[in-house]
C-alpha cells in the first residue's frame, strides 16, 4: 500500500508541476485589485492593540508607523534619519535642546488639528513618570517638552543624547491626538497618509488612503489590507494562490526557491537590525568562565547555521550590524576550531563537557538554528536540551527571571550595543571597560570619533565572548514583480506604504 | 486456562493482526535503542529533502536526517509516553474507582463530580494549558495525558467493582469480617482484571494519538528527539517538495494505534465479550 | 422524575463552578502575563507595575475571581488585553467558522455512518460487514490532523481542487468560504463516521433481535421496511445520544484541525490567546465550551429520562 501511494503521488506531483510550468507564463501578472490601487500585505505576526506608544510589538509598527501615525523624524529606505512630521529642527550647541518646526494645517483623520500641544502630549505619554510606554527608556533623557507656538516645539534633555533623533524616528514615537489617543488601540487615528478602516481580529486590518494628507498627490495606493498568515506553509500557499501580493518579511527562507520558481515574485534579501545570538547566562556557572564561553565560540560553525537560513544571513563576530558605518569584522576572533575548543573546556575543568538548557522562543530562526547549535556543541561535549517556550514564557522565564543557560534570539532594535552596559540585563554581563567606553559613546557628538569608540565597544564584547555571535538576520522580502517601492532593508519595523505603487 | 487462551488467540485474526502491528512498532523501538540505519540526530544541511534511495530508504528530512531512523526512534517516544501516561492514569484511576465502589456515599459523589469535570473540560485545551504552565516536554505531555486517563479507569473500575460487591463470594467475605480494603484487594480487583487489561490496551491507543496531537502542536517531546506528531508538523512546510515526510510518520501512528485497537477488541472477545468499555479522546 | 432532573442540573452546575476554579487557578500560575507581552523586552519594572495595576492584576485573587464570575452571570465578558476589543465580539467572530465546520462534519458523519451501520447490521458476518467494521477500526486509529494533511496533499497540492487552508470570510466570498471548510470538515468527520457507524451497527443488531421485528418479518413485511421502519427508528436513540456526545468532542478536535488548515476559528483563538497570555479570553472561552458540553450532556440525560421511565442510578 505504501509503495502504491508513493508511486501514485509521484505521478500526480509530476503532472501538477508540469501544469504549473505551463501556467507560469512569461511575465509577472498583477492581481485584479492592482487596477484599483489595492494591495494585500502578508504579515507573519498579528499586531495586538494598534497603539505603538503603548505596545512593544513590531507588528504594530509595521501597520501604523509612517502610514497611520507620523513621528517627528523618520527613516528613509536607506536607513537615514529624515524629516517626518517635523519640517526641520535645530539642535543647540551643547546638545541639550532640540527645537522642531511643524508644518501648518496638519489634521488628524478625525479632522482635529495637529499642533505642538499634541507633540508635547505624545512625548509626555512616552517619558513622563507615570508613563506605561514600553519604550520609556529610549526617551528617558527628555527633561521637558515645551510648546513655543502651535507649530514650534522645544525638547529639553537632561543630558546629551546622540541617539535622540533616531529614537524619535521609531514607530514608538508616532504623534497622537489628545482627543483620540485613548481609543487608538482599537480605532487608530493619526496624521499619516493612510487611515484605519476596519479590523478583523485574527485575520486582517484594512487601511485606506487619506485624501487630506499634505502629500496625498504622490500616494498611489487606495486600499491596503494587512493579512495575518503565520505559518510558513500557509504563507507560500497564500502567495501562490494570489491572495497576498507581498510578504515584506517572509518567514520561510527554506521555501524561497519555490517562490522564485513561480516567476511572478521578486525575492529580495535585505538587511535587518537583528543580531542573532546564542545568548548566554554569564552570571551562571560554568558559563561565567571566559574559557567556557571562548570554547563555545570556537565550536560555532556560522557557515552551517547560515546554510540553515538558506544562506540569507550574514555572519557576525560581535553584537553589531554589518551595514552600519561603524562596523568592524570580528568573525575571526574565535575561528571554528574544535580541538582548541575542547582544550579550553578542559582547562576550565570540564574535559567531558557539561549539560545545559537551551530555551527557544517560538520564532523560525531560533527553531532552525537551535537544533544546529545542539549538534555543534555536542561535538565538544556540551549537551544542550531544548525547551520550546511560548513568547510570554520566554519573556518571563528567560528575560526577566534569568532562569536559563542558553537561548537563541535576534536583538532587532537598532544600536542595541548599549545592552552590554546595562545593570541586571539577562546576560548577566558586567564589564567596567565596556561601560566606560559606552558612556563615552553616548556623550560623543562627533561622528568620526563616535565610530571609533563603537568599534572599540564591539571588540570588547567579542573578546569577552559574552554571547555566541551567530549571524545578522536577513530580511527576506517577497513581492509581486509589478509592485514597486517596497523597502529592501528594514532599518526599523515599518512599511512605508506612501512609496508603494503598481507598475 | 492459559493454554486455551493462547489457542483461541491464535485463531482470532483481528487479535493476531493487531499483535503483529504492535509487535512491529515495539520491535522498531527496541532495535532503535541499539541500532538505526543512520544516526537520528545527525544534521547535514547539504543532504536535506533527499528522495528515497538505497542509502536512505524513506529519504531525508529538512535537515538532512534519515527519515527511517527518526521514525524508529520516534516509536520509543510514542511508546514511552503512552505507557507511562496510561500507567499513571490506571494506577490512580483504579484506586479511586475501587475506593468509590467500596465506600459509596460521599466518596462516590466526589469521584463522579471529578470525572464529570474532566470529561466536560476540553481535553486538548487543558493539555495546552498544563504544558504552558510547566513548559513543553515529554514529561509534561505524559502528565497531561495521564490526568485524563484517571477518570476513565475510575469509572470503569467503579462500574465493574460495584457488580462484584453484589456477588455472593464478596458477601461471604464480608460476613467473615474482612474489611473493605482486603476485600477489594483479594476479591474485587482480581475479578475485574480482564476489563482493566482491555481498557488499558485501548487507552494506550488513545494516549498514542494524544501524544501525536500534542507534539504536532509543539507541546510534546522536544527536538532533536523525534516524535511522530512533530515530524508531521514540520513536514507540512515541505508538502510540495517531499510529500513522503508527511506520509510515513502518520502511517506509523495510524498502524500502531490500529494495532492496539485490534488487540484491545480481540482481548475483549477472548476474555469476556460482554465487557462494557469506554472510549474517550 | 423532576427530582432526578434537578439533581442532574445541580451536578452540572457544581461541575461548571469547579471548572471555573480550575481555569482560574491554572491562569494564576501561568508564567508570563499580558502586561509583559504588551511591553516587550525594553519595558522598565516601574512601567510594568503601572500597567499591571491598570489591568487590575494587583487586586487579591479572590476579588478578581468573584468579579469575573459576577460578570459572567450577566454575560459581561470584558475586553481582550491583546486587541482591546470585547471578548464577546472576538468569540462571535470565530464561532461563525467553528460552528459551521462542526455542523458540516457532524452532518457528513451522520449521512455516511448511519446507512453504513444499517447496511453492516443487515448483512451481519458478511464480507461487507467485515469491511465496515474494519473501516471503523481504521477511522478511530488515524489521527485527524494527519488525515487532514493527506487531504491537503491530494485535493490541494496534487489535484488543486480545493484550497489548502485559510478562510476568506463569509462577507468576502460565501462560496469560497464554504469550499475552504470542506477538507477540514472531512478530516474532522473521519473518526465520527467510524464511531457512529459502529454504534449504529450494534444498536441495529440489538433491535433486530426484538420480538416486534420478528413479528414484522413473520408477517411478510419486506426486509427494507423492517430495517427502516421498525428497527432503525428504535435504534436511533443511542445513535442520537452518541452523536450528541460527539458534538462535544468536535470542539476539542477542531483545535488541531483548525491548526492544520489555518482556520480562524474558536480553537485558533484559544491557541493564540494562550500564546499572547490574553488571560481574559482564555478563561471565558474555556468556561463557555465547558458549559456547552455540560448542557449537551444534560439534554441527553433529559431525553433519556423521558424516553426511558425506569429509575436511574447516576451514570
Amino acid at each position: 500500500m505504501t509503495a502504491v501511494t508513493r508511486r501514485q503521488l509521484a505521478g500526480l506531483m509530476g503532472g501538477a508541476s508540469a501544469a504549473a510550468m505551463l501556467a507560469k507564463g512569461a511575465w509577472a501578472q498583477s492581481p485584479a485589485r492592482a487596477k484599483d490601487g489595492g494591495v494585500v500585505i502578508g504579515m507573519s505576526l498579528e499586531p495586538p492593540v494598534l497603539d505603538p506608544n503603548l505596545n512593544a510589538a513590531a507588528a504594530v509598527r509595521e501597520v501604523t508607523a509612517m502610514n497611520v501615525y507620523e513621528s517627528l523624524t523618520r527613516f528613509n529606505a536607506k536607513g537615514e534619519i529624515v524629516a517626518g512630521l517635523a519640517r526641520d529642527w535645530k539642535i543647540s550647541e551643547e546638545g541639550l535642546e532640540y527645537v522642531f518646526n511643524l508644518p501648518e494645517g496638519v489634521k488628524y483623520h478625525d479632522s482635529e488639528p495637529c499642533t505642538a500641544e499634541d507633540v508635547k502630549f505624545t512625548l509626555d505619554r512616552l517619558s513622563a513618570a507615570d508613563s506605561t510606554a514600553p519604550g520609556k527608556s529610549l526617551y528617558q533623557r527628555i527633561a521637558a517638552t515645551e510648546v513655543i507656538s502651535p507649530t514650534v516645539v522645544r525638547v529639553k534633555l537632561k543630558s546629551p543624547d546622540s541617539f535622540l533623533l533616531h529614537s524619535l524616528a521609531q514607530g514608538d514615537a508616532g504623534i497622537m491626538g489628545r482627543k483620540s489617543a485613548a481609543t487608538n488601540g482599537t480605532k487608530p487615528i493619526g496624521t499619516g497618509p493612510f487611515m484605519f478602516k476596519e479590523r478583523k481580529e485574527g485575520d486582517s486590518i484594512t487601511l485606506v488612503k487619506n485624501p487630506a494628507h499634505r502629500n496625498a498627490a504622490s500616494v498611489k495606493l487606495n486600499t491596503v489590507v494587512f493579512k495575518v498568515v503565520k505559518d510558513p506553509a500557509a504563507q507560500i500557499n497564500a502567495l501562490l494562490a494570489g491572495d497576498v501580493d507581498t510578504f515584506p518579511g517572509f518567514q520561510a527562507p527554506e521555501l524561497v526557491n519555490r517562490v522564485r520558481a513561480d516567476g511572478r515574485f521578486a525575492v529580495v534579501i535585505g538587511s535587518t537590525e537583528g543580531e542573532t545570538i546564542l545568548a548566554t547566562n554569564n552570571a551562571k556557572a560554568p558559563m561565567n568562565d571566559l574559557r567556557v564561553r571562548q570554547a563555545i565560540a570556537h565550536a560555532i560553525d556560522r557557515e552551517e547555521l547560515i546554510a540553515g537560513e538558506n544562506g540569507f544571513a550574514i555572519p557576525i563576530g560581535s553584537h553589531f550590524a554589518p551595514h552600519n558605518p561603524a562596523y568592524v569584522d570580528l568573525t575571526k576572533t574565535y575561528p571554528l576550531d574544535i580541538a582548541k575548543a575542547k582544550k579550553l573546556l578542559a582547562d576550565a575543568g570540564h574535559p567531558n563537557g557539561f549539560s545545559a538548557s537551551l530555551k527557544l522562543p517560538p520564532v523560525g530562526y531560533a527553531q532552525r538554528s537551535g537544533e544546529i547549535i545542539v549538534a555543534q556543541l555536542a561535538k565538544i561535549g556540551i549537551k544542550l536540551s531544548i525547551t520550546q517556550l511560548q513568547w510570554p514564557q520566554w519573556l518571563s522565564e528567560v528575560f526577566r527571571e534569568k532562569n536559563y543557560d542558553f537561548t537563541i534570539v535576534a536583538h532587532t532594535e537598532a544600536n542595541d550595543l548599549d545592552r552590554y552596559a546595562r545593570d541586571g540585563y539577562y546576560w548577566g554581563y558586567v564589564s567596567q571597560p565596556f561601560r566606560d567606553t559606552w558612556a563615552a559613546v553616548v556623550k560623543e557628538t562627533d561622528a568620526g570619533k563616535r565610530n571609533e569608540l563603537l568599534k572599540k565597544a564591539q571588540k570588547i564584547v567579542a573578546d569577552d565572548a559574552v554571547n555566541g555571535f551567530l549571524y545578522q538576520l536577513g530580511k527576506v522580502g517577497v513581492w509581486n514583480k509589478n509592485l514597486l517601492g517596497l523597502w529592501e532593508n528594514s532599518p526599523s519595523p515599518g512599511i512605508d506604504l506612501a512609496a508603494v505603487s503598481w507598475k | 486456562m492459559k493454554g486455551t487462551f493462547w489457542r483461541r488467540a491464535i485463531r482470532h485474526p483481528g487479535f493476531m493482526l493487531g499483535a503483529l502491528l504492535v509487535g512491529i512498532t515495539v520491535a522498531m523501538a527496541i532495535v532503535s535503542i541499539v541500532w538505526t540505519p543512520h544516526p537520528y540526530d545527525n544534521l547535514r544541511m547539504a543532504l536535506k529533502l533527499r528522495p528515497p534511495s538505497d542509502v536512505y530508504p524513506l529519504g531525508t528530512d529538512h535537515r538532512g536526517r534519515d527519515l527511517l531512523s527518526r521514525i524508529m526512534v520516534g516509536a520509543q517516544t510514542s511508546i514511552t509516553v503512552g505507557l507511562i501516561a496510561v500507567s499513571i492514569g490506571m494506577t490512580l484511576g483504579v484506586m479511586l474507582g475501587a475506593w468509590a465502589a467500596a465506600r459509596r456515599g460521599w466518596v462516590d459523589e466526589i469521584l463522579s463530580r471529578f470525572s464529570d469535570l474532566v470529561f466536560a473540560f476540553p481535553a486538548v485545551l487543558m493539555a495546552i494549558l498544563i504544558t504552558s504552565v510547566f513548559g513543553a516536554s515529554a514529561t509534561n505531555a505524559i502528565l497531561a495525558i495521564g490526568i485524563f486517563n484517571i477518570p476513565v479507569f475510575a469509572r470503569v473500575t467503579r462500574g465493574a467493582a460495584l457488580t462484584m460487591w453484589g456477588r455472593d463470594f464478596v458477601r461471604a467475605a464480608k460476613a467473615l469480617g474482612l474489611g473493605p480494603f482486603s476485600i477489594t484487594v483479594r476479591h474485587v480487583i482480581p475479578n475485574i482484571a480482564s476489563v482493566l487489561i482491555v481498557q488499558a490496551t485501548i487507552q494506550f491507543a488513545v494516549a498514542i494519538l494524544a501524544e501525536a496531537g500534542l507534539s504536532y502542536l509543539g507541546l510534546g517531546a522536544q527536538p532533536p528527539v523525534p516524535s511522530w506528531g512533530r515530524m508531521l508538523y514540520d513536514a507540512q512546510t515541505y508538502l510540495y517538495d517531499a510529500p513522503g515526510l508527511a506520509i510515513y510518520p502518520g502511517l506509523a501512528i495510524a498502524l500502531t494505534v490500529l494495532g492496539l485497537n485490534m488487540v484491545g477488541d480481540g482481548l475483549r472477545d477472548l476474555l469476556d465479550p460482554r465487557l462494557r468499555l469506554m472510549r474517550v479522546g | 422524575m423532576l427530582e432526578f432532573l434537578a439533581r442532574r442540573a445541580a451536578a452540572a452546575l457544581v461541575t461548571l463552578v469547579l471548572a471555573s476554579v480550575v481555569v482560574f487557578v491554572v491562569l494564576e500560575v501561568l508564567p508570563g502575563d499580558p502586561a509583559e507581552v504588551m511591553l516587550g523586552t525594553e519595558a522598565r519594572p516601574d512601567t510594568l507595575a503601572a500597567l499591571r495595576a491598570k489591568f487590575g492584576f494587583d487586586r487579591p485573587p479572590l476579588e478578581r475571581y468573584v468579579s469575573w464570575i459576577a460578570g459572567l452571570t450577566v454575560f459581561e465578558l470584558g475586553n481582550s488585553h491583546a486587541y482591546g476589543t470585547p471578548v464577546a465580539k472576538l468569540i462571535a467572530d470565530r464561532i461563525v467558522v467553528t460552528l459551521p465546520l462542526g455542523l458540516m462534519a457532524l452532518t457528513w458523519a451522520t449521512i455516511v455512518a448511519i446507512p453504513l451501520g444499517v447496511f453492516a447490521a443487515s448483512r451481519r458476518g458478511s464480507p461487507a460487514d467485515w469491511a465496515v467494521m474494519g473501516f471503523g477500526q481504521l477511522g478511530i486509529s488515524v489521527p485527524n490532523f494527519w488525515f487532514g494533511i493527506l487531504l491537503v496533499l491530494f485535493f490541494a497540492v496534487s489535484l488543486k481542487l480545493l484550497p489548502a487552508g485559510g478562510f476568506p470570510g463569509w462577507r468576502t466570498d460565501v462560496l469560497e468560504s464554504l469550499r475552504s471548510l470542506i477538507l477540514p470538515a472531512l478530516a474532522l468527520s473521519l473518526s465520527e463516521i467510524a464511531i457512529l457507524s459502529r454504534i449504529t451497527r450494534s444498536s441495529m443488531l440489538d433491535t433486530l433481535r426484538e420480538d416486534y421485528v420478528r413479528t414484522a418479518r413473520a408477517k411478510g413485511v419486506p426486509e427494507r421496511a423492517v430495517l427502516m421502519k421498525h428497527a432503525l427508528r428504535n435504534a436511533l436513540i443511542p445513535i442520537v445520544t452518541v452523536a450528541g456526545l460527539l458534538a462535544g468532542f468536535l470542539i476539542a478536535g477542531a483545535i488541531i484541525v483548525e491548526t492544520v488548515f489555518r482556520l480562524p476559528g474558536v480553537g485558533q483563538l484559544v491557541f493564540d490567546s494562550i500564546n499572547n497570555r490574553d488571560l481574559i479570553v482564555i478563561k471565558n472561552i474555556v468556561i463557555l465550551i465547558t458549559a456547552c458540553v455540560l448542557f449537551v450532556n444534560l439534554l441527553i440525560d433529559v431525553a433519556y429520562a423521558f424516553l426511558d421511565p425506569r429509575p436511574k442510578v447516576s451514570a
